[in-house]
């Protein structure tokens, strides 16, 4: 059989089959079709079918391909979106791995309104041939990681069964993330209240800033035990309403589970910043089961409707991953919603 | 989770349309101002509906998409109920099917009718009511619609499809507001329910809902209605009050003003005159989600 190379390709409906033509593509935008198949119908349906489980290997890959594809419509005189530009390269750097990963979005809603250009990859360490380590700090590195957190993180490495890379873009903050999740074997999680499961190296490549996170799970805490953790993260003055929302997430996802089940996690940074993650997954929430609440945090921080209206319309039937919120040291305050 | 926890805003990319999803020009920016489909939230917490009602409206929408549906808030007698249309112009080649919507909702509703989706039927309806959204009672009908060549206006038939077979029920017959005003009047005035002779046309043809973008006049069983599309809230809010609506759904459209004040409404009113006197058999006012 002799191997052709074909960058392009159209497909069209004949009579009783479909036609699928090859090419290359050349300068200026034009293909040259150079073979033509012909298909039946239920030949072709199969094809897709067998298309799709590669694919989906180069998933994030794809994903960081179509990202080009959108910024190609960006007017011409427009400032470069160095933003989406580093997504696209973190989402290609993870899909060069080539091994699976999750895909877990999230958006912040806080007084600097809505933050929805943020996402998690995640990988499990061993998936990764070859020195898991060099590699996952060779992302990081490709994206500007700052020495000192990839000392940290190269001495830490060995903790990680599994590595979240993550991104976030904001007007005057492009921040990258790499975190390192631990197993926590279950003698460990009877014995420790609380106990250290991922250690996030954060750095900002427009500020250069930089902390190191330390999210403590409290594992076994039933609803009043997370209830009195929350009230430490909202305390000093904290907005009493931020409180109220996160004690509401809380009864929402222990209606459905008990709290037990859910993991409540603190996070620790040297910067003075408190603040909470709720892992809900098991309570089998869709994002728009929040919406009640996804109001009361729009309302609370003043963002306009419309733009939450217009995110929420494209995620509201998304699993409703975590609830997470706290307050930064300056006393404002701020909650990051995930799902996928 | 109460319907006005479930409100909804304008973005940027809403669409305008009105209750034949024709689209309109918008006469002011509608992000972040109501949906309309908040009235229909405010109006099935008013009447206390089964919490399934909102779950119809989602597996709806969620089927075929979103701004695909008509509502129709009606107001019979001293009860609300409502009604969902659906409109696809491409008639046989059509995507949003009597079929399509069933499936949808068959999980929530038990479905009687069995379309026939080999008609050239360019739109179809189902009722709501307090007891189809608690599974008292199934789906028994769907009101399915018709062009009607021949008219010398925009026109439909509307046929009702149940199991047990399909019945005549109404015609339909669209003028526009601007420039045929007199021949709605003259449909009006030519019916075996409205005499033009004893009462003034404009107790049909109401002076405050005519500044409209289209008028149409149906021709029913027993009786007659007329629909005024494209009116500002404004006049909706006269509607309301004229037709009596419960203090709760007419306040709230007055209340919410500002946040309406983008959207076109459609409103309607059925009638025959009974005694020398117009009868108003019930009313509806329209949105889409």
């Amino acid at each position: 059989m002799q191997g052709t190379p074909a960058d392009a390709f159209r497909a069209l409906i004949e009579r009783e089959g479909i036609v699928v033509e090859f090419g290359q593509g050349a300068d200026g935008g034009a293909v040259a079709l150079s073979h033509r198949v012909t298909l039946p119908l239920d030949t072709a349906k199969r094809l897709v079918l067998a298309l799709n489980e590669p694919l989906a290997r180069h998933a994030a890959r794809l994903r960081a391909a179509e990202d080009a594809a959108a910024r190609g419509h960006t007017p011409v005189n427009a400032p470069p979106d160095q933003a989406g530009a580093k997504a696209a390269q973190l989402m290609r750097l993870v899909g060069e791995l080539d091994v699976p990963n999750q895909h877990e979005r999230s958006f912040r809603l806080s007084a600097d309104g809505l933050l929805a250009n943020r996402f998690l990859l995640t990988v499990n360490s061993r998936d990764i041939r070859g020195d898991a380590r060099a590699r996952a700090l060779a992302i990081g590195a490709e994206l500007g990681m700052p020495d000192a957190l990839r000392r940290a993180a190269q001495e830490k490495f060995g903790m990680a069964a599994a590595l979240h890379f993550g991104f976030e873009g904001g007007p005057g903050s492009i921040i990258c993330k790499l975190y390192l999740e631990r197993a926590i074997p279950p003698e460990e999680a009877a014995r420790a209240k609380p106990v250290l499961l991922h250690l996030a190296f954060k750095w900002d490549l427009v500020t250069a800033a930089e902390v190191i996170s330390e999210y403590l799970w409290y594992p076994g805490l039933d609803a009043a035990g997370i209830e009195t953790r929350l009230a430490q993260v909202y305390v000093d003055g904290a907005p009493a309403e931020s409180f109220a929302i996160a004690k509401a997430a809380l009864a929402l996802a222990g209606a459905r589970i008990p709290a037990e089940r859910l993991q409540y996690l603190e996070v620790q940074e040297a910067n003075g910043r408190r603040s909470f993650d709720l892992n809900v997954y098991d309570a089998a929430l869709q994002v728009k089961d929040l919406l009640p609440l996804l109001h009361r945090m729009r309302e609370h921080y003043g963002v306009p409707p419309g733009r939450v209206q217009a995110l929420y319309d494209q995620i509201k039937a998304q699993a409703l991953g975590h609830v997470a919120g706290g307050v930064h040291r300056n006393g404002r305050d701020f909650f990051n919603i995930y799902f996928r | 989770m109460r319907g006005a926890e479930r409100f909804e805003y304008s973005t940027g990319q809403d669409p305008a349309l009105n209750y034949c999803l024709w689209s309109y020009t918008r006469a002011t920016p509608a992000e972040d101002k109501f949906r309309s489909v908040n009235l229909l939230y405010q109006s099935f917490d008013y009447a206390g509906i089964d919490a399934r009602a909102f779950d119809i409206v989602e597996a709806i929408r969620e089927a075929i998409g979103p701004f695909r549906t008509v509502f129709g808030i009606k107001f019979i007698g001293d009860r609300l109920a409502w009604e969902f249309y659906f409109y696809d112009y491409q008639r046989r080649s059509r995507e949003v099917s009597i079929t399509r919507v069933l499936d949808a909702i068959r999980p929530l509703v038990r479905c009687e009718p069995r379309p026939t989706e080999s008609l050239p039927y360019f739109m179809f309806s189902l009722d709501l009511d307090h007891e189809l959204a608690a599974g008292r009672r199934a789906l028994d009908v769907v009101h399915m619609y018709v062009g009607n060549p021949g008219s010398a206006v925009s026109s439909g038939i509307a046929y009702a499809v149940r199991g047990s077979g399909t019945t005549l029920e109404n015609f339909y017959f669209f003028f526009d507001g601007a420039t045929q005003r007199a021949e709605a009047a003259g449909k009006i005035c030519s019916s075996a329910y409205f005499d033009d002779t004893r009462l003034p046309v404009e107790e049909v043809l109401v002076p405050e809902l005519s500044r409209c973008q289209t008028i149409c006049v149906a021709n029913k069983q027993t009786h007659d209605c007329v629909y005024f599309s494209g009116v500002d809230v404004a006049q909706l809010s006269f509607f309301l009050e004229r037709l009596r609506y419960p203090q709760a759904i007419a306040g709230f459209v007055q209340e919410q003003r500002s946040r309406l004040d983008h959207l076109l409404f459609d409103v309607g009113f059925d009638y025959r005159m009974e005694g020398g006197r117009l009868k108003v058999l019930k009313s509806g006012y329209y949105g889409v989600f």
